[in-house]
């Protein structure tokens, strides 16, 4: 009972973190608390359900969902936040807060508001044991998470681009002094991150085969609580927090039992850590 | 056709709007203290004064006071994490508080749960019991006594220092000002007040449920405040009126109200970030503009 | 010198493994002007944030008139009689230039009567108008502070911080950005400030704005005080020259 349900929380943390990269990678350049994430993320949902269910190829639905999110972060970055760089943090958030908003009401229009199904089959072998089992589907969803985290990973550490990345981060002014083009930067942070958002948007649509226009709303702010705790704009953080949250979520469940809604506990924990430790948990002082 | 029953209820909420809004300007506006869970001291203030009135039997005139201090102790307690967090965490952690408060009033049976609390009585006065029309001439008083409030805040000494907070703590500190002690005051200020427009809305309906108080009420909320002009005495007042009375007058907005919500605060904060009685607005008051233009000057010739 | 006002003794402050600040200790006499110069990244600006309260010292204590300032929370230190001025100016842009020097009166006390009078009394206008009539903002007033130029804004801050009516004024750069003129203005302001009854702590990284206006002089160097004495005494002490000129020109030549 407790192996599945740390099986279970791995999968769910899994997915915490993908989405929550994005926001990471965006928060360590900018600086800027990109809550429309999330509504990338519905998007890939989307155009997963339009190209998985004429073509039944989930291949094609999650590229196609990255290529579509790539180019919408693209988009916003430059029409939202590029004009407002400088300004107090309050405002691009407020900004962002609002696009958010816009988006799910637009989904709503344009998709209908109920529930659309995505009902991915997948060939691979389930894993089962006495005190497991995981489903093909969720061997999956962890497959990908890892590869995409050790290729973002691969891409921080060992390339030209990591590097101008994390000079970027350090000081976005100083960089651009060097000479690196820091609009590049910051334009592939946003294509990177929204891209792992489309195919994490993909899957939680096929794991619980539902899309819904809001099915953003609480990914949005509880993946704020993931880069928080994992010490924002650091990748390997928040990949620990999202997974501790996943565990931390579903295994409350069996202990403690439901006695607050699993949606609050991200919070509070977010909450009482951020008093004892107000930079987060692998945070650097400021 | 419009029932005179449903003018008031609009009129009575837009009301409500209003001492929101100005509680928040507090916050945010003057102090420049991000809150993006201004509706979880709603809540608070409406479920105190529900239990208040429905489980302790005492009358509207006794709860409304308590409910206010409630709130503003829960209030208090923000002020104080918000010494110790700032800017980006600071907003994430009260966007967290309207999550956890809207998730304790959902999962205790104390507080009705997913149902919410009924049977929440109007207040009697001279033995009469107020119905919603007489209610709502109680609310406007109540909004007059808050703006008249608000006004000597914002003309006082306090008010002045909370600003210089806002514009810059590490020089208010040195001029001696005890940001520490001003902060709080800000927050206590303005959650007071969401206490009391929390308590006048329980009563009001006579129902109130764990959604009333959630998340995107915070973000209507804000949205008042900045379409108005954060930092400006009748801003959230504008915006309270605009944004609480369109959907009703036009109806067609009624069902695109979050596309219109959102895309009104990404244009605002893009091309007039401080509202529309704020600095550099057409609306705004004459000083205001020459001192906009000549900013705009000496960023030109820089 | 004649009685000291303001002590400085032993004070360390590191950040991490950079020492800013090692065992530094000044005496400054009542109504001196003392100025602290070095070269970029000597600690002169860690010096007036650890007398300010902005950091707190590792070691080493700080006292005004006998009273302890080491520990003690940036506005109490403010409320002791601490005035200063920034390199790079803060002031409260959005605010009017009036209520800037206005928010320098009291000390950041909160009056019972503020919280319901007026944020400005009558009589505190007249003395705000009479200061920035002193830096020459006379007809400034009523404009929004963040649209002054440049040398207007430090003008503003050196009102706003003499509105405290301070003990000691800590000026950091005061003549940065200025034109030639205009410093010599402030120096001449500065001279007048001394002989209102303020003790003068100034740090300045060009030497010769330093030597025309103070009375004593105190040089740091990565954080240690290398030199002490009179203006004339430090233009011709070896050691000043070596830190100032020795390593510049050694690095002309690498170059």
């Amino acid at each position: 009972m407790v192996v599945q349900q740390i099986a279970n929380g791995v999968v769910l943390g899994s997915l915490y973190a993908l989405v929550a990269l994005g926001l990471t990678l965006v928060y360590g350049v900018l600086r800027i608390l990109h809550v429309a994430h999330a509504g990338v993320f519905v998007l890939g949902a989307y155009v997963g359900v339009l190209v998985y269910l004429p073509t039944g190829s989930l291949a094609l639905a999650i590229v196609s969902a990255a290529v579509v999110c790539s180019l919408a972060g693209l988009i916003m970055y430059r029409f939202l936040y590029r004009p407002v760089l400088g300004r107090p943090p309050l405002v691009p958030l407020i900004i962002s807060i609002g696009a958010f908003m816009f988006l799910e009401d637009l989904y709503r229009l344009v998709m209908g508001p109920y529930i659309k199904s995505l009902p991915v089959t997948i060939r691979a072998a389930g894993f089962e044991t006495a005190a497991v089992r995981l489903t093909g589907y969720q061997l999956f969803i962890v497959a990908a998470a890892a590869g995409l985290l050790l290729g973002l990973w691969w891409l921080m550490r060992g390339t030209r681009l990591g590097l101008a990345w994390r000079a970027s981060a350090q000081d976005l002014e100083t960089a651009a002094a060097h000479g690196i083009n820091t609009d590049v930067i910051i334009g592939v942070c946003f294509v990177i991150g929204s891209a792992i958002a489309a195919v994490a948007g993909v899957m939680v649509g096929g794991y619980y085969n539902q899309v819904y226009p809001s099915m953003g709303s609480v990914p949005a702010y509880k993946a704020l609580a993931v880069i928080v705790l994992g010490g924002m704009g650091s990748v390997p953080g928040t990949v620990i927090a999202g997974l501790a949250l996943g565990l931390a979520e579903t295994l409350t469940m069996v202990w403690v039992g439901t006695f607050l809604p699993r949606d609050a506990i991200a919070f509070l924990v977010l909450i009482l850590m951020l008093l004892v430790k107000p930079t987060g948990l692998l945070g650097r002082a400021s | 056709m419009i029932s005179s029953l449903y003018l008031v209820t609009v009129v009575t909420m837009t009301c409500i709007y209003i001492i929101l809004a100005s509680g928040l300007n507090i916050i945010t506006g003057y102090a420049g203290q991000p809150n993006l869970g201004h509706a979880a001291f709603f809540g608070i203030g409406a479920y105190a004064s529900a239990l208040l009135t429905t489980k302790a039997g005492l009358s509207f005139w006794a709860a409304l006071p308590l409910a206010i201090l409630i709130t503003a102790v829960v209030g208090l307690a923000l002020g104080v994490i918000s010494l110790r967090v700032r800017d980006d965490f600071l907003a994430i952690t009260t966007i967290g508080v309207n999550f956890v408060v809207v998730s304790v009033f959902l999962y205790f049976t104390f507080f009705g749960r997913a149902l919410g609390l009924g049977g929440i009585p109007r207040p009697t006065l001279f033995g009469y019991n107020l119905q919603k029309p007489q209610y709502l001439v109680l609310v406007l008083a109540v909004v007059a006594l808050v703006m008249a409030l608000c006004w000597v805040f914002s003309r006082s000494r306090l008010g002045l220092m909370v600003t210089a907070v806002r514009e810059d703590e590490i020089a208010a500190r040195c001029l001696g000002l005890d940001v520490t002690r001003l902060k709080i005051i800000a927050f206590v200020l303005g959650t007071s007040l969401a206490g009391l427009a929390g308590s006048l809305y329980a009563h009001f309906m006579t129902f109130i449920s764990p959604y009333d108080f959630a998340f995107p009420v915070s973000i209507t909320i804000m949205c008042m405040v900045v379409l108005g002009g954060a930092g400006t005495l009748w801003g959230p007042v504008v915006g309270a009126v605009v944004l609480a009375s369109a959907p009703e007058l036009l109806r067609f907005i009624q069902d695109y109200r979050m596309l219109v919500y959102g895309s009104l605060l990404v244009l605002l904060m893009l091309f007039q970030p401080s509202g529309l009685l704020g600095m550099g607005s057409a609306f705004a008051g004459r000083e205001l503009r020459l001192a906009a233009r000549a900013r705009g000057r000496v960023n030109q010739g820089g | 010198m004649a009685d000291t006002i303001f002590t400085v003794r032993s004070v360390t402050k590191a950040f991490g493994g950079l020492t800013a600040l090692k065992a530094v200790t000044l005496e400054v006499g009542r109504e001196e002007i003392f100025a602290v110069i070095g070269p970029n990244g000597a600690g002169k600006t860690t010096l007036f944030n650890v007398i300010s309260g902005v950091y707190r010292p590792d070691e080493g204590e700080i006292y005004l008139a006998g009273r302890p300032l080491h520990g003690l929370t940036t506005h109490r230190i403010a409320r002791l009689g601490v005035a200063r001025t920034f390199q790079i100016t803060r002031l409260f842009k959005q605010l009017t230039v009036l209520d800037n020097v206005v928010l320098g009166f009291g000390r950041g006390d909160i009056d019972p009567r503020g919280l319901v009078g007026g944020a400005r009394r009558p009589a505190e206008v007249e003395r705000a108008k009479e200061l920035l009539a002193a830096v020459g903002l006379k007809d400034s007033a009523g404009l929004t502070a963040g649209t002054l130029a440049y040398g207007d804004q430090r003008r503003l801050e050196l009102a706003r911080a003499m509105a405290m009516d301070p003990t000691l004024l800590l000026l950091d750069e005061p003549c940065a950005g200025l034109t030639h003129h205009e410093a010599l203005e402030l120096a001449a302001l500065i001279r007048r400030l001394k002989d209102s009854g303020v003790t003068v702590v100034l740090v300045e990284h060009n030497m010769y704005v330093a030597m025309g206006v103070a009375d004593r002089v105190a040089v740091l160097d990565h954080g240690e005080k290398i030199a002490e004495g009179s203006p004339e005494a430090i233009q011709r002490d070896p050691v000043v020259i070596e830190a100032y000129l020795g390593r510049g020109e050694a690095g002309e030549d690498r170059a």
